[in-house]
């Protein structure tokens, strides 16, 4: 496996251990990563920087993960075209289905292990073998 | 335990220390939307700490308490007091817990019965309103959902069913669930109902509300025919996947069919930017299992989707790159999947057990073979007599040259398939077809056990099947003027295949009304394929084979069936490219045959195309030893003829277009280009306008007039319909 | 009798539970709110049975005795605690 190198991910989530973790599995790989606490904080970034990824969590105070989910993919590209994935506790159809009404590429539940996180990331990314 | 622990203890504590503050304060006032969010959110994030240091009793106990907040977040009325009880207990057994973890660094072992008994508290506190209904299944994403509950499971299955009985199914005395039950190789089940809201309050248990989703090991042809019963409330998705995605990891896969269901959103709000983050996360993922032509293929498509502002040419890449195909009864495929297929041979073969012991048995003869010879080099190097030495060689080389032969044999046949593998799959879509155009077709097929190389056998499904519709549509009068002519009113379509030599010989015959040759004369000249003149000469069979030609369709009215704008002339691209042919033969009043002559073997042969002349022609591959530029000036005439040297040999060098009398002036250029070729034993050069690519090509001799041209050893169908000629090298420098 | 209410325990279905025992099922469950459904001697039930338990959301005492409904139907019935007996 070639590194990641220079691949940037934005992790949104307001819990820090859960930035933390997922930090921990994408780090040692070679990516780049980038935290904010919550999708407002996550709109900021965005619109500052590119990123090749965006991991966001589904319920956080100021800004839920759908809302910044619906107002990215409304932002012009290739900002609106960065791949998301949606991680959150609630694992019922109707939550993937809200999940993809606004816009995200994947959807994991949590707990999710580091190695499938990295995995997702590689795919989501792009990643070369 | 994990390097999180300890991060997780702290944060763990200022969470329980939080809630426990939120709790107190809607002690006092229980109408606090802030508070009851505050502590809602708190015990949510409390249950994703839980997972990371993979604490599950933790988990399970808070998973609970959070739906108890979450009814009440949603609900109206103040949090009633004994849920805020319960609640301020489960965070005191939570931080006995984390005391517990501190010091030993592990998960208390009692946690999980304690858990277990806070869980039970916890649920006596709940409304009798359920919290969470069985949820209505989307419609996009039953595929999904399916895919998410059996996990592992999935990767199982060949078949997903989605049953969703009539509303009168139980009154008309069917039982849904014990048809289900009758399906082969059943993997799992997830019920849901149409309507989410559903309660027992307002239910009808008469009237049926189930959604029914099932994964199936068994294939789609038995899983239909399980629930034939029930066909019109069933649809099926096929599984199985011919395609790149086989290679593939399931996680891939699993991907790429969430960007199609992405793609399948309605939603008008940020179209773009989920049409084209579909798009790169499609590519990313292709990219990262390493397959880069299916990437290019989705991007392009991609771009054009973005450039269209519509899904559906992403949709169509992905759903190939997926091999996504809808299993009967489901609707039936477009025509336009059938234009320029390139030849792709399958990944992956279906090889019965015997040929390849057949294989391991001719193997382990070689190697005998191998050793006996090893034997004889001995015995000429001890100096032993040297005439025993070559009798002893000639019987091992004669019986090198049986097993060799016979290896190859072993070897070809791995690679062929019955016609059953793609002939079974028409009398349903025959019938159906049939039936959505209000005639009545049996479908007899003969032969069905004539083998032929799996490519093309997977590869004849398309042209097949359009030959079969054209059949059902144009071919088989409807009743009323079948009655009229005095035929039974059930028109029969004969599917018949067979071994001729080299060749697999399929017939498509029906007995219908057959081809009117002067409507066909009539339509070529309205649509510009020949002029009056040119078809007033031509026989009535040399007509009717215009229906092959390009933009060609007879039908008087467009059909939903085969008047796509794909006519007949897509049918013989296709077996073109098999290296095949196909011709008609028609009587009127009597029906239609439509002939398909195949090799019994795809042989492909690795060609590099040229320019000369302005013309493109290919070299077969292995006769070519290198290309190279010179400076004309190298070049010298000898006798009639030119030559060059090539590192101390002179090389002769003939100009590939003046050869071909396409002569044209090249001395002005100052270099040549040049392919250095082997011919007979000799060196031989060819000067050319340009190199070009390499490719796999079908080699096809040459027929009819071109039959006796010298220098030519056959052609091929390009995928765009181009015929490429392929040159015969020994030939040119005889 | 397949679906019995003994007024305390639990609502039994108990061998063949038909597509007529959805009624009386519903009425039971509609009576006795808290009750839970005990299903281990079932070993039939119609789907119009299972759509009334679908609904219900009650614990349910299992497993039941099919072995298509032990396997396929209960993973498949989602309740907010329940339980298998030995």
């Amino acid at each position: 496996m070639t590194e990641a190198a220079g691949l940037r991910v934005l992790i949104v989530d307001d819990a820090a251990l859960i930035r933390t973790y997922y930090r921990a599995a994408l780090e040692p790989r070679g990516y780049v990563v980038d935290e904010a606490l919550n999708g407002l904080e996550g709109l900021e970034k965005v619109l500052l920087q590119a990123f090749d990824m965006i991991i966001v969590d589904v319920n956080m105070p100021q800004m839920d993960g759908m809302t910044f989910l619906k107002v990215l993919r409304a932002k012009d590209l290739p900002v609106g075209a960065t791949p998301v994935l949606v991680t959150t506790s609630e694992a019922g159809p109707q939550d993937m289905a809200a999940a993809r009404a606004a816009g995200a590429n994947s959807y994991l539940v949590k707990p999710i292990r580091q190695d499938v996180l990295a995995q997702y990331a590689d795919m989501l990314c792009g990643r070369l073998p | 335990m994990n390097e999180f622990v300890e991060q997780f203890l702290l944060e763990c504590r200022e969470l329980v220390a939080q809630a426990t503050d939120d709790l107190i304060a809607l002690e006092e006032n229980p109408g606090d939307r802030e508070r009851i969010d505050s502590t809602f959110r708190a015990f949510h994030t409390l249950k994703g700490a839980a997972g990371i240091v993979e604490f599950a009793a933790m988990g399970r106990m808070l998973h609970v308490a959070e739906d108890l907040l979450s009814a009440a977040r949603a609900s109206a009325t103040a949090i009633r007091p004994n849920v805020l009880s319960e609640c301020l207990t489960a965070l005191d057994m939570l931080s006995r817990w984390l005391d517990a973890m501190e010091g030993s660094g592990e998960v208390p072992p009692a946690a999980e019965a304690e858990a277990d008994q806070m869980i039970a508290r916890l649920a006596l506190t709940s409304d009798a309103a359920p919290v969470a209904v069985a949820a209505a299944v989307d419609d996009h994403d039953w595929l999904e959902t399916l895919r998410t509950k059996a996990g592992a499971a999935f990767s199982q299955a060949r078949t997903a069913i989605r049953y969703r009985p009539d509303t009168d199914a139980y009154l008309r005395g069917e039982d849904p669930l014990a048809l289900i039950a009758g399906v082969p190789g059943l993997l799992q089940i997830a019920l849901g109902l149409r309507d989410a809201t559903a309660s027992l309050a307002t239910m009808d248990p008469y009237a049926s509300a189930l959604d029914i989703l099932a994964l199936s090991a068994a294939g789609s042809d038995d899983v239909a025919r399980a629930l034939a019963g029930a066909r019109d409330q069933v649809a099926l998705r096929s599984l199985a996947a011919p395609a790149a995605a086989t290679a593939a990891p399931e996680m891939a896969r699993t991907l790429l069919s969430a960007q199609l269901g992405l793609l399948q959103e309605t939603s008008p709000d940020g179209f773009l930017g989920r049409l084209a983050s579909a798009g790169r996360s499609a590519v990313n993922v292709l990219r990262h299992v390493g397959d880069g032509v299916a990437a290019d293929t989705v991007a392009t498509a991609a771009d054009a989707a973005i450039a269209q502002n519509s899904a559906a040419p992403l949709v169509a890449a992905l759903e190939q790159a997926l091999g996504i195909a809808a299993a009967p009864p489901a609707a039936v495929t477009p025509d336009a999947a059938l234009v320029a297929v390139p030849v792709v041979a399958p990944r992956a073969l279906r090889v019965d057990m015997d040929r390849i012991d057949a294989l391991v048995k001719l193997s382990g003869e070689l190697i005998v073979v191998k050793n006996a010879i090893g034997h004889v080099a001995r015995l000429v190097h001890d100096g032993s007599d040297p005439g025993a030495a070559a009798a002893a060689l000639r019987r091992q080389h004669a019986l090198f040259e049986r097993l060799a032969a016979e290896l190859q044999g072993a070897v070809l046949r791995i690679r062929v398939l019955p016609l059953r593998t793609v002939f079974r799959r028409f009398p349903k879509l025959v019938r159906e077809t049939a039936v959505s155009v209000g005639k009545t077709v049996r479908l007899l097929t003969e032969g069905d056990a004539t083998e032929a190389d799996a490519t093309i056998v997977d590869a004849l499904f398309e042209p097949l099947l359009h030959v079969l519709r054209n059949a059902v549509d144009h071919g088989i009068e409807d009743t009323a003027r079948r009655a009229e002519a005095g035929k039974s009113t059930i028109g029969t379509i004969t599917l018949r295949a067979r071994r001729d030599a080299d060749s697999v010989m399929i017939e498509i015959e029906d007995d219908g009304g057959g081809i009117d040759a002067g409507r066909v004369r009539e339509v070529a000249q309205a649509r510009g394929i020949a002029g009056a003149e040119v078809l007033d000469a031509m026989t009535d069979a040399e007509a009717i084979d215009l229906v092959f030609a390009a933009g060609f369709s007879t039908a008087a009215t467009v059909t939903n069936l085969s008047g796509r704008g794909v006519g007949m002339d897509s049918v013989r691209t296709a077996v073109g490219q098999l290296g095949g042919q196909v011709s008609i033969d028609s009587r009127p009043g009597q029906g239609t045959i439509v002939r398909m002559v195949l090799p019994f073997s795809l042989m492909l042969t690795r060609v590099m195309t040229v320019e000369a002349g302005g013309q493109s022609f290919a070299l077969p591959l292995d006769t070519i030893i290198e290309t190279t530029i010179i400076d004309r000036d190298r070049i010298t005439a000898i006798g009639a003829g030119r030559a060059f040297a090539l590192r101390d040999r002179t090389v002769p060098l003939i100009d590939l277009a003046e050869t071909l009398g396409l002569a044209q002036d090249t001395s002005q250029k100052p270099h040549a280009k040049i392919v250095v070729m082997s011919a007979a034993g000799q060196l031989g050069a060819l000067e050319v306008d340009r190199l070009g690519e390499r490719m796999d090509v079908m080699l096809k001799p040459m027929e009819g007039l071109l039959g006796g041209m010298r220098g030519v050893a056959g052609t091929t169908l390009l995928g765009d319909g181009r015929v490429l000629v392929v040159l015969d090298v020994a030939e040119i420098f005889q | 009798m397949t679906v019995t209410s003994t007024g305390t325990g639990p609502i039994r279905l108990s061998g063949a539970c038909l597509a007529d025992d959805a009624e009386p099922l519903l009425q039971h469950l509609l009576a006795r709110p808290e009750a839970d459904i005990d299903w281990r001697d079932c070993e039939v039930a119609h789907a119009a049975v299972i759509q009334v338990m679908l609904v219900a959301q009650r614990r349910l005492v299992g497993p039941p005795r099919a072995e298509f409904l032990q396997r396929l139907i209960s993973p498949a019935l989602p309740q907010r605690a329940s339980f298998d007996l030995p």
